[in-house]
């Protein structure tokens, strides 16, 4: 809704600037989202041309004489359509336009005093100006006074406040609902609509018949006007429309868009010779067509809404007119509807439709019935005014005429419970009478009846809203909410969060990516343990890129990977934390995932050229810091039937206890290959799984007094022997042993072809001094149990 | 025979003065007080003297040999100091070097903003609810009282997986959902989130965003509660000193409603191309809680009150770290998040 400010000071008694009143608007009564001047120049004047001749140096430049009333000057004019005795607009030396400042000047050797203006000129979009002066200056009405004030005379010397409507506010789509909230923020008075019409005796009721035949129209007024006369609409009636983003097009379609925004009350005019004298409501037959006025086929529904002449539509109702019924150049006799009709039923079609206009934005909100016939006689005044019209007595109608006022109580008690500010009884009051309520009072009770024109205020929260923006928002306190409840992160909550930050501080980035994805790209990553869980896609997507919603976070982790490699960044680190989201027969579920992939340098080793690219064991050593600080036990388990995007040799599922909570793997080289990527390694972690177990407290050891003790083995095993399960054997094997790692494989000449040598390192604690008969019989029993279950021997 | 011990007296000083090294001086040590040394061999002539004679070359002798041991660890002391001294100066590095490459990554700028809201609203008593982000169109429209045909759901196009399930146009149904599952107990939460609506991703626009929702249910919760709250947040994410005010707006599931704007951080309300030269920033969108809202999860609106609010994270990491495009939180460029990796 564009408010220009010069109507509404027609409307409302107004003491305050234009920009003031825009800025208050948007604290008192609704968001305002742009204040401009609605042409932005300045030292226009009108001018009477008085001579023309031909420029000596040019063929297609003038050189005027112009008249502004007591001083004649020279101008220069390039217009195709300059003549003498027009009365023009002349930008003075001095005026500043869109296009720059106009400076007194010498063309082709002429002195030249000015511009002559065209609209556009003047920073008019060129929809708003007429077809004739498309092309050249505009040309003023013999009245203009010249040296006079050019956009006065046109009413174009006005500002504009665009107003951002909440859907709620249906009442400040029209002049008239704007001049009543502004006149309860400024406890102001309206100024009435001064009008008279002189009917003719002839009968409306004898030249047109309504019926509604469905439910979906509330209310139908039709008047008829006759033997109007087609033609431009007076300069204040363009310049309003202008100003509300409306182009003026002739008398009768310029007033009914007039009372549409004066009103809020969409009007249609049908050529009433085209018509007929009959008007039937209906719903439309599906499949039934018919051309509308933008003169496209249009095929309706049973849901849509026709006005139809008893046999065909002439109107999709309250949506667009149909080019059947026309009013053109030639029309004389018009029918007038002010008609409301079922919100839902409109707003179904236009969007159906793609017909969104001035008339389906307010009926699709509500439209207040009340005042249809009032909009309707005042349309009938200004139809006899400025097109010659003759009215008909009387109109017709059908539905409802009249909506009782909703009635309303609330009190200060209430006021005060929820503002948690006092406002007294008396200033209630006041607030609601400025807002054009009918109030009374009855033992503390205020009772408020509240007219149909608010179809936004149907409860006392409604009113509490009302009076707390007319009162003040700047009024109320800060103060806090007393609520008895603690707050904190769930366990959940907090892991999620050491997660982040101890994969942060080991040197990933978190990245945070889209949910809908490719199809494609959903079923990658996959575990066979979650093949039956489906991908849920969405039923209308805007593209295909994203469809469906993931079930790994991996493809768009490697979608971030390669975004960096084609922009040669190759040691990265990424980690996500996101959901997946599955159906298992049509029901919906949500899990948290963590993701994380690396790639290039280890960080820390290329400084004195010691580069070493990252490995599997490096992202494994990354997870098990985080599974300590998590106090998880995970196991690292060969992974036979891992997703295939994965290495199938340097691949591993991680298993907590007996559940699959992830896996950890190289990238599949013919997927490195097919995606364009460098080598990766990748991990995927299911959260909810693994987060799941309550932990209990950390119970403290005590520490041995006596130093720890170390001894390295050099053992023999089988080339295939997974060395965590030997490492895990031996951890176990005695309570005394605290670490045990590996510092050394070799494979090679020195020992058989099919063994390997693992050099592993023990450490022993206990509370007294390990003498070397007690760690010697330690030693002694653990490669004998090694030789028995995996026939391992020591390396002689 | 004092003459001679007074000259060896003095050779030795002079070594022990011109003496570089300690391997030198150790040398000169072992000569001048082992049992060859020009002390003992006089000792040694002094087979034949009197005991007299004896005890007082015995004597001197011993305060040579002393004085010779005391130059010596004088020396010693000065040549240690020089060797440690020697030794730093070879040790020479240059400090200007940089530091290894340890490398922490960064947290993602809107996880970050949204760690340091849970924070400030833990703070405050709040908890953290989450919900699904795949909703049923009663949750996410019809219970917070906007019914199918209502125009509001025109403000935000969803993207529906079928006729009665959507993905969440905005965190508001963990409101409904808390209620429901408090059923009928004071509730203070706040709920991040992913969410979803049908936008072309642009500079300013994208298909999915992050949401921040605040609810506070309880039986004396006023509008001046929620104005305390904003206000106290404000402070804590833009600055003290920060205003805020409260302009009349419109949400279904809140009445009254208001956007709220935040005194311009950058200018100080003076007025400046980032707040538009109005002094404020546009940053929530707040209010009561509807009554058909409590109503409809079984709290009684005669006895039961609250507010809710809701924050577009993007808008304030944006607004605050002066990002000019959505889409970078998106791509993810190393480059961008690593801008974020300190605090604030």
């Amino acid at each position: 809704m564009i408010v220009s400010y010069n109507w509404l000071k027609e409307l409302v008694k107004l003491n305050v600037s234009a920009e003031k009143l825009a800025e208050e608007m948007s604290l008192y009564s609704v968001e305002v989202e742009s204040f401009r001047k609605l042409i932005n120049a300045t030292n226009l004047v009108v001018g009477h041309v008085m001579k023309k001749t031909k420029h000596e140096n040019s063929d297609h430049l003038n050189v005027c004489i112009v008249n502004f009333g007591d001083y004649d000057l020279q101008i220069v004019c390039g217009a195709p359509n300059v003549e003498v005795g027009q009365k023009v607009i002349v930008a003075l030396p001095g005026a500043v336009l869109p296009g720059g400042t106009i400076k007194k000047s010498t063309i082709r050797g002429v002195e030249s005093n000015g511009m002559i203006c065209s609209l556009q000129e003047l920073g008019l979009e060129s929809k708003y100006v007429p077809a004739e002066y498309a092309n050249g200056i505009y040309v003023l009405g013999d009245d203009a006074k010249p040296g006079s004030n050019a956009l006065e005379y046109l009413c174009l010397d006005d500002y504009v406040i665009e107003l951002g409507l909440t859907p709620n506010r249906m009442d400040l789509l029209s002049m008239r609902g704007v001049a009543n909230d502004v006149k309860a923020m400024y406890r102001s008075e309206l100024l009435p609509l001064e009008y008279q019409i002189h009917e003719i005796d002839q009968k409306t009721s004898d030249e047109v018949k309504v019926t509604l035949e469905t439910s979906n129209c509330y209310s139908y007024y039709a008047r008829c006007v006759k033997d109007v006369t087609i033609k431009e609409s007076p300069a204040f009636i363009k310049a309003r429309l202008i100003a509300s983003g409306i182009r003026p097009i002739n008398n009768v379609v310029d007033i009914t868009n007039y009372i549409l925004m004066l009103f809020g009350q969409p009007l249609h005019s049908f050529d009433q010779d085209k018509l007929g004298h009959n008007i039937v409501v209906r719903r439309a037959n599906d499949g039934e067509k018919t051309v509308t006025l933008d003169d496209i086929e249009r095929t309706l529904t049973h849901s849509d809404l026709v006005i139809t002449d008893g046999v065909k539509p002439v109107c999709i109702a309250g949506v667009m007119g149909c080019s059947n019924t026309e009013v053109t150049n030639e029309t004389k006799n018009i029918i007038l509807e002010s008609a409301v009709f079922r919100p839902l039923s409109i707003r179904k079609t236009s969007s159906r439709l793609g017909l969104r206009s001035e008339a389906s934005v307010r009926y699709e909100r509500g439209v207040d019935l009340n005042q249809s016939l009032e909009a309707v006689n005042y349309a009938c005044y200004l139809l006899e005014k400025y097109a010659d019209g003759k009215v008909l007595k009387g109109y017709v109608h059908q539905g409802t005429s009249y909506i009782e006022d909703k009635v309303i109580e609330l009190d200060e008690q209430y006021v005060e419970k929820h503002l948690g500010i006092t406002i007294k009884e008396e200033k209630m009051v006041e607030i609601l009478k400025a807002l054009s309520f009918d109030v009374t009072t009855n033992n503390h009770k205020v009772i408020v009846k509240v007219p149909n024109r608010r179809l936004d205020i149907t409860i006392k929260e409604d009113l509490l809203e009302e009076i707390a923006r007319i009162y003040g928002y700047d009024q109320l306190e800060e103060t806090l909410p007393a609520v008895n409840v603690n707050g904190a992160l769930t366990a959940s909550q907090k892991a999620r969060r050491i997660i982040r930050h101890t994969l942060v501080d080991l040197g990933f980035n978190e990245t945070m990516t889209y949910s809908l994805v490719d199809a494609k790209k959903a079923l990658e990553f996959v575990i066979k343990e979650n093949a039956n869980c489906k991908m849920i896609t969405l039923s209308h997507p805007m593209s295909e890129d994203h469809s469906v919603l993931r079930q790994s976070l991996l493809p768009s982790l490697i979608e971030v990977e390669r975004y960096h490699l084609a922009r040669k960044m190759i040691d990265n680190a990424f980690f996500e934390i996101g959901k997946k989201y599955y159906q298992i027969d049509d029901k919906t579920y949500e899990e948290n995932l963590l993701a994380g992939l690396i790639s290039g340098v280890m960080p820390n080793t290329l400084w004195k050229n010691q580069t070493q690219t990252v490995d599997f064991f490096y992202l494994k050593g990354l997870l098990e810091t985080l599974f300590r600080k998590l106090r998880l036990t995970v196991k690292f388990v060969p992974f036979d039937d891992a997703p295939k995007e994965l290495h199938p040799k340097r691949v591993a599922k991680l298993m907590l206890d007996d559940n699959v909570i992830g896996f950890i793997g190289a990238l599949h080289p013919k997927y490195i290959k097919e995606q364009d990527l460098c080598e990766c390694y990748v991990f995927e972690l299911y959260l909810d799984k693994m987060l799941e177990a309550e932990k209990p407290t950390i119970t403290y050891k005590p520490i041995s007094k006596v130093p720890s003790v170390e001894r390295d083995l050099a053992l023999v095993m089988d080339i295939k022997q997974n060395v965590g399960e030997v490492i895990d054997a031996i951890a176990r094997s005695d309570q005394m042993i605290t670490k045990v790692s590996v510092f050394d494989i070799y494979i090679g000449d020195k020992i058989a072809s099919d063994k390997k040598s693992v050099a592993i390192r023990i450490t022993l604690e206990a509370n007294e001094t390990l003498t070397e008969e007690i760690i010697t019989s330690k030693i002694k029993r653990l490669l004998k149990s090694l030789e028995y279950r995996f026939k391992i021997v020591l390396r002689s | 025979m004092n003459e001679k011990l007074n000259e060896i007296l003095s050779l030795a000083l002079e070594e022990i003065k011109e003496a570089t090294t300690m391997l030198k001086l150790n040398e000169i040590r072992a000569f001048y007080t082992g049992k060859k040394s020009p002390l003992a061999e006089i000792m040694k002539t002094l087979a034949s003297a009197s005991i007299e004679e004896k005890k007082t070359i015995g004597a001197a002798s011993n305060k040579v040999k002393q004085e010779i041991e005391k130059a010596i660890n004088e020396r010693r002391l000065i040549l240690e100091e020089k060797e440690i001294n020697d030794k730093l100066a070879s040790e020479a590095i240059d400090v200007t070097l940089p530091g290894y490459d340890l490398k922490a990554g960064a947290m993602h700028p809107l996880n970050k903003v949204i760690e340091e809201l849970e924070d400030i609203f833990i703070g405050m008593g709040y908890s953290v609810a989450e919900g699904p982000e795949v909703e049923i169109d009663v949750f996410n429209f019809e219970m917070l009282n906007v019914p199918k045909g209502h125009p509001a759901r025109d403000m935000q196009d969803s993207f529906y997986i079928d006729e009665n399930v959507l993905l969440r146009t905005q965190t508001s149904p963990v409101q409904v959902r808390t209620l429901l599952e408090a059923s009928g107990k004071p509730v203070k939460i706040i709920c991040p989130g992913k969410v979803y609506r049908r936008d072309d991703d642009d500079a300013t626009h994208s298909h999915q965003f992050m949401q921040l929702e605040g609810l506070v249910v309880d039986r004396n919760i006023t509008m001046s509660d929620l104005k305390g709250t904003l206000s106290m947040l404000m402070e804590k994410m833009f600055g003290k000193g920060r205003q805020i005010r409260f302009k009349p707006s419109y949400f279904p599931f809140t009445e009254p409603s208001v956007e709220v704007d935040v005194s311009c951080f950058k200018c100080g309300g003076k007025g400046c191309p980032m707040c538009k030269h109005t002094g404020w920033i546009e940053v929530l969108g707040a209010g009561m809680v509807h009554p058909n809202v409590l109503k409809g999860a079984g709290y009684d609106p005669n006895i039961w009150q609250g507010f809710a609010f809701g924050i577009g994270i993007e808008r304030i990491t944006m607004l605050r770290h002066n990002i000019d495009d959505i889409r970078n939180f998106y791509i993810n460029d190393a480059r961008f998040l690593k801008q974020f990796e300190g605090e604030r």
